[in-house]
């Protein structure tokens, strides 16, 4: 079947005739209790009258639910509020003591002290954790004095002083001698492990 | 409140007194419509009328929401092809036992003048047609092949109607081609 096929007089015939046959067998009425029966279909309908609250309960119900869940999980992560929270303290790193250098106090200078010890109240956020530095009491000393000296310090022009590097600093460096290192040779390990 | 829903006032959706009014005329101009349309895919008045009944259910609990009412006849036809599609398609074993029932059970003038045979060739080719091809030749058969009236019924374009309409008509014709020399 195709558009370009024209039709016959004989399959005109025939159409017009099937055409006027299915008019006849589809002229047919609806019962005089149509219309009583659609309202009784409509009214056995169950009712839905404006807002239906019941489409709302099971979204409700599934919100309330994971409210209640994160709260939950949320007391649950603090065990017990009158107990006092501690943190736990990471291993103090103390800097060696120049045998040069004679302390001036014999009790050492907290220098960073990254939290405190007492106890948190419930409710509040735990400090961040960082490592306690001690510091020598005699390079404490030192570095206070350096820093006096740098502070007091001026430079005088007139004398020819300045924080330019000196003149020797921009003579050639002199050249190391060459390195001599023995050629890298490598052997398959062990595979004995040793023994 | 009207007297249609006067009887059943609290038990169903209620349009308010205007919309049924309304309604109430629209059920009245295109009953006729949708059972003729459910019977041509059906072929069975009972079916046709519970299937049209259905529609019209249908259309009253959404006849608020229709914005354009002129457009209610092709919404009430696609209605009513998609329900009687839907119930054909399932009991399709039905439909041939009761077409035989249909002729010998509710014999009308119309029915009597067209032998049995003919009026099952007619339904075959018929549903030979593709969906699209079919319904505009139960349209054509219901509205009198009026062009306009189809489109707005269908809720097509006229020229979108005609083309289907002839190309139906060319399906029909290869169809029946073999049964001419018995006519």
């Amino acid at each position: 079947m195709s558009r370009t096929d024209q039709m016959n007089d004989f399959d005109e015939r025939t159409v017009a005739a099937a055409e006027a046959d299915l008019e006849r067998l589809l002229s047919i009425e609806p019962s005089p209790e149509f219309a009583a029966k659609v309202r009784v279909r409509i009214a056995a309908e169950p009712p839905a009258r404006g807002w239906n609250w019941r489409r709302l309960l099971v979204p409700l119900a599934a919100t309330a639910g994971v409210v209640l869940v994160l709260t939950l999980s949320n007391n649950r992560g603090v065990k017990n509020p009158d107990q006092p929270l501690t943190t736990s303290r990471q291993s103090d790193i103390v800097l060696p003591v120049p045998k040069s250098i004679e302390p001036t106090s014999d009790v050492p200078v907290v220098a960073a002290v990254a939290h405190s010890r007492s106890t948190v109240p419930h409710g509040t956020a735990a400090p961040r954790r960082e490592p306690e530095i001690i510091i020598d009491p005699a390079i404490t000393d030192a570095i206070r004095r350096l820093a006096l000296a740098a502070r007091n310090t001026t430079l005088d022009g007139s004398k020819g002083e300045s924080i330019a590097a000196p003149d020797s600093a921009s003579e050639t460096l002199p050249i190391a001698e060459q390195l001599n290192v023995p050629e890298l040779v490598l052997k398959p390990a062990d595979q004995t492990g040793g023994q | 409140m009207n007297e249609w829903a006067a009887g059943y006032s609290g038990t169903f959706v209620t349009l308010d007194e205007d919309l049924e009014r309304e309604f109430e005329s629209r059920l009245r101009e295109s009953s006729a419509l949708a059972v003729r349309v459910a019977y041509g895919v059906l072929r069975h008045c009972q079916d046709a009328e519970d299937v049209a009944q259905e529609a019209f259910a249908k259309a009253y609990r959404s006849f608020h929401q229709l914005r354009d009412r002129d457009r209610f006849k092709a919404w009430l036809v696609r209605m009513t092809w998609r329900l009687a599609i839907d119930r054909w398609r399932s009991d399709r074993r039905r439909t041939a036992r009761e077409q035989h029932v249909e002729m010998a059970e509710v014999p009308t003038t119309e029915d009597l003048a067209l032998s049995r045979e003919r009026a099952e060739q007619l339904w075959r080719a018929i549903d030979a047609l593709p969906e699209k091809l079919r319904i505009v030749t139960i349209m054509g058969a219901i509205e009198g092949h009026d062009i306009r009236a189809m489109a707005r019924a269908l809720d097509l374009p006229e020229g979108t109607v005609k083309s289907r309409l002839y190309l139906a008509r060319k399906g029909l014709a290869e169809s029946l081609r073999c049964l001419a020399p018995t006519r």
